[in-house]
């Protein structure tokens, strides 16, 4: 019986890819949303590397995707870039957000190294520039920093975060 | 009363998308900063957002049926306050559901049954989160906004504040859906101080529900935000990435910087002439004009006081029953009407790009028939993949 019914959900994997890409039927079009970009930091407190905090980060959109990583001798983590495929972008009334956060918590406080809500599904640069790059120093406060956005220079970033650049 | 600018409002209407329930790890902000909003009003979330329906808060949302924030005005806006209101999934089914029914609004009239049901799960919530702020001196104002479903129940949350507080409203949708039949236009025209309603040319969303809904205010005005025709599903998104997206098309301080046009929706005379029906084409501007002919025909026919009180009692017939009833006693009464009738069908079914556009008879049977097909093409753009993943 098992067999039978993954039998039954390859077969309907098969079909769903072929369609997929010929883009038969409307409803199996897909379209690729990025949830982040590559991410890199280093965590310090009082200029000191922190090594082996646990660092998280949760990625939303048409759900929570969630992993997280340890400083290594020198405070340093990272992030693989991350996308998915979605039917959400092309349905109608559909409004669904990304949200970016990235965060830790260490001797009982939780900092906060990134809260971004991106207008879109593309990458936005300017963004990425800063995942790239940060620097969370913990005794620095937690600030809501405006920034351009080089893809729709009319609608500038907001992102809320303990890392200056 | 004060208004409040395109670009203020396009922001509202986008941030209320915005809100979601924590991470699991508690992590919860707004990021307002980059918004020209933040230099006019505080956002009040001590007590989280208003929910419709299931209630409860954050993690419930999804499940939820509406949704709204409200903004709190300082400065030039001291004593204003901004409501901007959301729908959400389970809500959009009421888009597609070409057989809606009406039911009695907070003002008494009549309106889509699916939509105020909505609104009715969100009002104790919205009373909750409204009355302390109403109860205040100096209130000036309150300005109502929403996008698509959003606008649909912006607008009814405008007229409930307007009875149930005795304030100043001014009313701010985008790509909203019609709302409620002539009386509640009516009603909503002559209550609200600035009635702000924005589309674009391709948006299928402000052509449904089908007549006797009409958008209020009655004189038809609206912000006609770009050119494009036809129908497309992105014409409907919000977003900054969206083409053209509302956000990009009411970017700017005033008003007067957006074109306004009017198109009488109530009063043109419209009488199809059966041999010219393949002029007809599946648009906005044609779904339009079947409703002018439709209203025209029973007018001129006498029926059309009778046929709008009988849809707003409501009965056991469908909407669609009770005008293809009427249309076949219509048709039958004199060769002039039944001519008449016959128009307005071929060019239904040329709308809804039905192959055959024969007229066979004017039976009830064919008349609902038709009205099926010419429903069923709107909806069916509107539906486009709507179910949710």
């Amino acid at each position: 019986m098992k067999l039978a019914v993954s039998g039954v959900v390859v077969l309907l994997a098969l079909l769903y890819s072929e369609y997929g890409v010929t883009g038969m039927f409307g409803i199996f079009d897909k379209a690729e949303v990025h949830l982040s970009p590559e991410v890199r930091g280093v965590v310090t407190l009082g200029g000191e590397a922190l090594s082996g905090v646990r660092v998280y980060r949760t990625l939303d959109y048409d759900r929570e995707y969630k992993d997280w990583t340890v400083t290594d001798g020198e405070g340093r983590f990272s992030f693989p870039e991350m996308n998915i495929k979605s039917r959400r972008p092309k349905q109608l009334g559909d409004e669904t957000r990304v949200r970016q956060v990235i965060g830790l918590d260490y001797e009982g406080k939780n900092y906060l190294l990134w809260y971004f809500v991106p207008g879109g599904i593309t990458p936005r640069q300017a963004a990425s520039d800063r995942l790239a790059d940060m620097a969370c120093e913990l005794s620095v406060p937690e600030t809501e920093q405006v920034f351009e956005n080089k893809e729709h220079p009319d609608f500038p970033h907001s992102i809320f975060s303990i890392c200056r650049w | 009363m004060r208004t409040i600018s395109p670009r203020m409002a396009a922001e509202f209407a986008e941030l209320v998308y915005q809100f979601r329930s924590a991470n699991s790890e508690g992590n919860y902000r707004i990021p307002t900063a980059h918004l020209s909003l933040s230099r006019a009003f505080d956002l009040n979330l001590s007590g989280g957002p208003v929910l419709g329906k299931t209630g409860g808060m954050f993690g419930l949302f999804q499940k939820t049926s509406g949704f709204a924030i409200l903004g709190t005005g300082k400065q030039a806006f001291l004593g204003h306050h901004v409501i901007a209101v959301r729908g959400t999934a389970t809500s959009y089914d009421w888009l597609t559901n070409a057989n809606v029914g009406v039911s009695a609004s907070f003002n008494g009239s009549a309106v889509h049954s699916g939509f105020n049901a909505t609104f009715t799960s969100m009002q104790p919530a919205l009373e909750r989160l409204l009355t302390p702020s109403m109860e205040q001196p100096n209130v000036r104002g309150l300005h109502c906004v929403g996008h698509s479903l959003g606008g649909a129940l912006a607008s009814l949350v405008a007229d409930w504040i307007k009875v149930r507080y005795r304030k100043p409203v001014n009313l701010y949708t985008f790509g909203a859906p019609r709302v409620g039949m002539v009386g509640y236009s009516r009603s909503a025209t002559a209550g609200i101080e600035a009635l702000h309603r924005c589309t674009h040319g391709a948006d299928p969303v402000p052509n449904v529900p089908l007549w006797p809904f009409i958008h209020a205010p009655v004189s038809g005005a609206e912000y006609r935000l770009d050119n494009s025709s036809g129908i497309s599903v992105s014409a409907h998104g919000m977003g900054e990435e969206d083409v053209p997206g509302y956000r990009n098309t009411v970017n700017v301080e005033d008003w007067s910087q957006l074109q306004r046009r009017s198109e009488n929706i109530l009063s043109p005379v419209v009488r199809l002439d059966y041999e010219r029906r393949h002029e007809a084409f599946f648009s906005g501007q044609w779904a339009d004009k079947l409703s002018a002919a439709l209203i025209t025909l029973l007018k001129d026919a006498g029926y059309y006081s009778a046929v709008l009180a009988q849809a707003t009692i409501g009965s056991a017939l469908t909407f669609y029953d009770l005008l293809a009833k009427t249309l076949e006693k219509i048709a039958a009464a004199s060769g002039r009407f039944a001519e008449q009738t016959k128009g307005l069908l071929g060019h239904m079914l040329a709308f809804a790009r039905v192959a055959v556009t024969t007229v066979v008879d004017l039976t009830f049977k064919f008349i609902r028939w038709v009205f099926d097909q010419t429903a069923g093409a709107l909806y069916r753009a509107v539906k486009q993949a709507i179910e949710r993943t």
